[in-house]
């Protein structure tokens, strides 16, 4: 009879553990086997089948517990002051990357390819510096050419413009070129361009970006000494210049470097930028990044210009974004309140370290949202022409929306464990807010305590609470998730 | 493991079957014969027991169950801290301890 009877359990034992999740089947299944062998083998064969239907019931309620379990466990995972940190930090690197792919704002990141950048100085008239525009006519270049040698140890001239470039075949793009005086890559002191020889000897010669060199000439690598036709003249490829040599106003695809005769030949009423070197002598302050020239015009009065440093145009994005990041503190307090709530002291359950350790989870989100924020708008800058003013703003709002978020994410976790609280209860009703508690309630699933977050702040109850759970709440809360306190 | 205080308080059932380990009924169908409950309700609470750290489960030698030609048997025992709770139960629901007296001996 028990031959006949046990693997008729058996199977009814297999079927029942299919309701265990897998990776408890195995120790499930093997722990009713023996006892249903041991309560056959007592010859208790009209228990058996009771005892065997119970095994459903454990299946099942085994089951229930195990995936409980695993949704708390990622329930406490997602509210973990880790994840958060984590999160943030990974926002960080994102858009830390993905603003060294952006060639615009790659520039700002990496280090300045011209020697001595602090005494590279782009001229610009007073009141325009901050935004340069081709400002400074040609005329007023030729006269600092030969009249401001105590400023200027040497300068340059160039002028953007679109122009359709001939490569033969009847082969044309227009590109974005930037007509230069011969002198800009000596000037520049860069081994980002290539040696352009002497312009005057050869005629113009063209140095192409490393973007347009890929796209209309297939990365030739033969492709210095070409011929091409810009501008309606010839000019001599000298070849490519690396990627990110050029910092200065302006996005040229290629550089037409002119003789001095031809540059004389241009109108002297046509305005571009002008590059220089301030002398030595001027520049002894490390500290200081721009000058101001005063020059005397024709008509007896006064014109001044502004000489602000290629290293400051480097970092100004960076002032940019200080300077909206300040306007959002400052405006931070009328769209939320500051203070983070009430937190009675209590030796017993908030040590010196836990309050500490609070103070720094605060400190680390701001420290992490800094970066979030400043790449993540120079990379959303990029996609516009005016990327000063949408860095401005976009600085602005998602650093407000930021510093929102740290003060009610801080406000919303537990002070001993820092989880997120859990569970908001409404207590109360509006229509007794004076004369009771009406309000939101939430816990922390540790049991360190609950907050209460008050509907309307009244003169007795202001802002929100946190109480405190002693020991004899313990037995409320899961084991598992009992913590220290202390 | 985890761990429950020792003022966790159990349901009726919950202690009567921490009793009974207690007592030496140390596999589940002991613990059935013992307390009169049904399998359905005696093994789900004994792995109740288990993950709330008051009792610990462990499996018989696989030599000695193969030379008595015979599946291995999981037993159970009571940690210290289902000691100390089973102490408070027992303060709780004194009728237990007559219920289920101790005994030395463990009861297959």
């Amino acid at each position: 009879m028990k031959r006949l009877l046990l693997p008729a359990y058996m199977l009814v034992l297999r079927v029942a553990s299919l309701m265990v999740p897998r990776e408890a089947r195995r120790d499930w299944l093997r722990e009713w086997t023996g006892e249903v062998w041991h309560v056959l083998n007592l010859q208790a064969y009209g228990k058996t089948a009771v005892f065997v239907a119970g095994a459903f019931q454990d299946a099942y309620s085994l089951n229930v517990d195990l995936r409980r379990a695993a949704t708390r466990q990622t329930h406490a995972a997602a509210a973990s002051p880790a994840l958060c940190l984590l999160l943030l930090l990974l926002a960080g690197v994102a858009s830390l990357g993905m603003a060294y792919l952006l060639p615009g704002t790659r520039a700002a990141l990496l280090p300045s390819p011209y020697n001595d950048a602090r005494t590279l100085v782009v001229v610009s008239p007073d009141g325009v510096s901050r935004s340069p525009a081709p400002s400074i006519s040609l005329e007023e270049f030729r006269y600092w050419q030969h009249a401001a040698h105590g400023v200027f140890s040497d300068l340059a001239f160039y002028q953007m413009a679109r122009k359709q470039l001939h490569m033969g075949h009847d082969a044309a793009v227009e590109i974005s070129v930037a007509r230069s005086s011969g002198n800009l890559p000596a000037l520049l002191q860069t081994s980002g361009f290539p040696a352009a020889g002497h312009v005057s000897e050869s005629g113009p010669r063209l140095v192409l970006s490393d973007a347009l060199w890929r796209r209309d000439f297939n990365a030739d690598p033969h492709v210095a000494g070409q011929v091409v036709f810009l501008m309606g003249e010839k000019a001599t490829i000298a070849g490519v210049a690396k990627p990110d040599a050029w910092r200065l106003p302006g996005n040229p695809e290629a550089w037409l470097l002119e003789s001095d005769s031809r540059m004389e030949s241009l109108a002297a009423y046509s305005v571009g930028f002008v590059v220089a070197r301030i002398q030595p002598s001027l520049s002894h302050d490390a500290a200081e990044s721009s000058w101001h020239m005063v020059v005397p015009q024709k008509d007896g009065g006064i014109a001044g210009f502004t000489c602000i440093s290629v290293e400051h145009y480097a970092s100004e994005p960076f002032v940019f974004f200080a300077f909206a990041a300040l306007l959002a503190l400052l405006a931070l307090p009328a769209t939320t309140s500051l203070p983070l709530g009430e937190y009675p002291y209590n030796p017993r359950q908030q040590s010196l370290l836990l309050r500490l350790r609070r103070w720094l989870f605060l400190a680390a989100k701001l420290m992490l949202i800094l970066p979030v924020v400043c790449f993540a708008s120079l990379d959303v800058a990029q996609a516009f022409s005016d990327t000063q003013s949408v860095q401005l703003i976009v600085t602005f709002a998602a650093m407000l929306a930021a510093l929102r978020w740290a003060l009610q994410d801080q406000r919303r976790r537990c002070p001993v464990c820092l989880q997120v609280l859990r569970n908001p209860v409404r207590v109360g009703q509006p229509s007794r807010n004076f004369l009771a508690w009406n309000g939101t309630e939430l816990i922390c699933v540790v049991g360190h305590g609950f907050l209460h977050v008050p509907e309307l702040p009244t003169s007795w109850f202001s802002t929100q609470r946190w109480l405190y759970l002693d020991a004899s709440w313990r037995s409320i809360f899961r084991p598992a998730e009992i913590a220290p306190t202390t | 493991m985890a761990r429950m205080g020792a003022e966790a308080k159990l349901s009726h059932t919950a202690a009567l079957i921490l009793r009974a380990i207690s007592a030496g009924y140390v596999y589940g169908f002991s613990v059935m014969e013992m307390t009169g409950l049904p399998s359905g309700t005696v093994y789900p609470a004994m792995r109740r027991l288990e993950r709330d750290g008051l009792i610990q489960s462990k499996w018989e030698a696989e030599s000695i169950a193969t030379s008595e030609q015979r599946p291995p048997r999981k037993y159970y025992r009571v940690t210290r801290a289902g000691k100390a709770t089973l102490e408070a139960s027992l303060r709780r629901y004194p009728l237990l301890e007559k219920m289920i007296p101790q005994t030395e001996v463990e009861h297959v």
